[in-house]
């Protein structure tokens, strides 16, 4: 049980249960902020020229904005081991899935059979 | 500060195990997609001159919309933790209010890209002998089309649980559910609009 005002026109404050499973409620706004900061620096950074080094800043700044949204806005950071793992599984398997056909789709110099 | 205890995956509600079930699929539908748009940037230079005709600052405004909306929905979830009707239909409908800003800006975005003759089979540039190019634009519009359908389905999840919590005032746990759902389509939307409107 906790307190909390369930009604702000109230003045007093009310006692309200809280859910079985409650994990904690970080501060939004601040992780809000710092998404809407990153997404600022992922079109700053798509100014410069070079689209291999716009490719891995952006793609990185990506990577740290959805790990925010997973641990904080979908409080994965307090879910048991197996979503963790099943999100693992997921992720491995999109990764089975880059190197696989990289080398089909990306032409690889060093496969290439030399031409007599 | 109050210590928080982990749940074991014997006490996780079945809603929430069922939706990040349903969330580890679409990471592999959209993260397939993702995997081999990025493959075929690398192999076709003449894509990031396709993505030059995308419009950015549409692109931009929508990332800034679902960044918001995803704010709004954990203050509902915040609000259902403490029952607390009104809250609840406050944000959920700032929610549906910032699918449906993103959908109409989608809308004039496709509007605009079509009249420009950048179609989903792109006869046009195939036509002029452009065929890598028009597969630049057949994976557009699979990847937000598909983006945009569960736009819809977020916010029609979010309008039914919303609908059915503050008239019967109990099931709270699902506006945790449905917000899950919605978080989801806010991070492929992370990762879709870089790629497809910041890298030329």
């Amino acid at each position: 049980m906790d307190k909390h005002s369930s009604n702000p026109g109230l003045e007093h404050e009310v006692v309200v249960p809280k859910e079985p499973d409650y994990h904690g409620h970080p501060n939004y706004l601040k992780i809000y902020l710092t998404l809407l900061g990153l997404f600022a620096l992922t079109v700053v950074a798509s100014l410069l020229h070079n689209p291999l080094i716009v490719f891995f800043i952006v793609f990185g700044i990506s990577i740290i904005k959805g790990t925010l949204v997973l641990l904080y806005f979908m409080h994965l950071k307090w879910e048991p081991k197996l979503i963790w793992i099943m999100l693992g599984l997921a992720l491995l398997i999109l990764l089975f899935l880059f190197i696989g056909t990289y080398p089909d789709i990306v032409p690889v110099q060093r496969y290439l059979v030399p031409k007599a | 500060m109050e210590k928080i205890k982990k749940l074991t995956w014997r006490e996780i509600p079945q809603a929430r195990l069922a939706v990040w079930t349903l969330i580890a699929g679409e990471f592999v539908i959209f993260g397939g997609l993702i995997v081999m748009y990025i493959l075929n940037r690398l192999k076709y230079e003449s894509w990031g001159e396709m993505a030059q005709h995308t419009n950015v600052w549409a692109g931009t405004i929508n990332t800034f919309v679902l960044l918001t909306s995803s704010y709004f929905v954990v203050k509902a979830h915040e609000a259902a933790v403490h029952k607390n009707k009104a809250q609840i239909k406050k944000w959920i409908w700032l929610t549906i209010v910032c699918a449906f800003m993103f959908l109409g800006i989608k809308s004039y975005e496709y509007t605009h890209e079509i009249m420009h003759g950048f179609t989903l089979p792109g006869k046009h540039l195939v036509a002029e002998g452009l065929g890598v190019e028009s597969r630049y634009w057949s994976f557009y519009y699979t990847m937000t089309g598909l983006h945009g359908l569960h736009v819809i389905a977020g916010a029609l999840a979010l309008f039914f649980v919303m609908r059915n919590v503050t008239k019967t005032g109990k099931n709270y746990q699902r506006i945790e559910a449905a917000g899950l759902y919605w978080h989801m389509v806010d991070i492929i939307w992370i990762f879709l609009f870089p790629l497809i409107y910041l890298i030329h």
